[in-house]
């Protein structure tokens, strides 16, 4: 989602990656266990940037904290390993920070990446959003 | 998606990229082999340049039943991106 706009930001395509990544589990974690289409739901992603980190928002309404989705026991044998919780895993795991609060009756699932400022050319914050 | 049998085993080689939109026919056809009986599988990743954890899913659901049924599920053909994410999500 976030692909060319992280690209055309002058981000090294290392980060894009593990951005893009993360913004697609967080997303699909929202649109499968949180999203509900018959409430007429809207997902928003803000994607901002700033030469000390990266951040990508999301907000959507129906109340839903990924944060709370048991970790998955990644030690455990094969016949003992419960399926679910990864992409809460990968999201963790991956970013430097991840935090959710309700914020005027939606979610707010926050991740930040943070980054050398060497690693992103461009100097003054910039944001952009999508629905 | 095609799968081919060849002496008992079944050959399973998934196209494109595995996310959230395209996990749903994946889990599908993997697990309509394994109640098709199929308990010795190759799932060979040479097509698919991205899975997310929405296809790792189903193949932790597939290693579990085919473990169970005695039978073996064997991985190939990842490229470094799906094999980087396979590893983190698998460090068994």
């Amino acid at each position: 989602m976030g692909r060319a706009l992280w690209l055309g930001w002058g981000l090294p395509p290392k980060l894009v990656e593990t951005l893009n990544v993360v913004l697609d589990e967080a997303l699909n974690n929202i649109i499968s266990y949180g999203y509900r289409e018959a409430a007429n739901d809207e997902i928003v992603v803000y994607l901002a940037a700033t030469p000390g980190e990266i951040v990508a928002e999301i907000e959507d309404g129906v109340p839903f904290d990924p944060l709370k989705v048991p970790a998955p026991d990644l030690d455990a044998p094969l016949k003992d390993r419960k399926v679910g919780g990864l992409g809460v895993h990968c999201m963790r795991s991956l970013m430097d920070y991840v935090s959710h609060e309700r914020v005027a009756g939606r979610n707010r699932l926050r991740l930040t990446q943070k980054i050398h400022p060497a690693d992103i050319p461009m100097q003054p914050s910039r944001a952009t959003h999508w629905k | 998606m095609t799968d081919i049998n060849r002496d008992g085993v079944t050959i399973f080689e998934p196209r494109g990229p595995i996310d959230g939109t395209s996990a749903k026919p994946f889990a599908e056809r993997i697990s309509g082999l394994i109640n098709s009986g199929t308990h010795r599988g190759v799932i060979d990743f040479q097509h698919v340049r991205y899975v997310s954890s929405a296809g790792f899913r189903p193949l932790l659901v597939a290693a579990k039943l085919i473990d169970a049924a005695g039978g073996r599920l064997v991985l190939c053909g990842l490229s470094p991106r799906p094999l980087r994410l396979l590893e983190f999500h698998f460090q068994h």
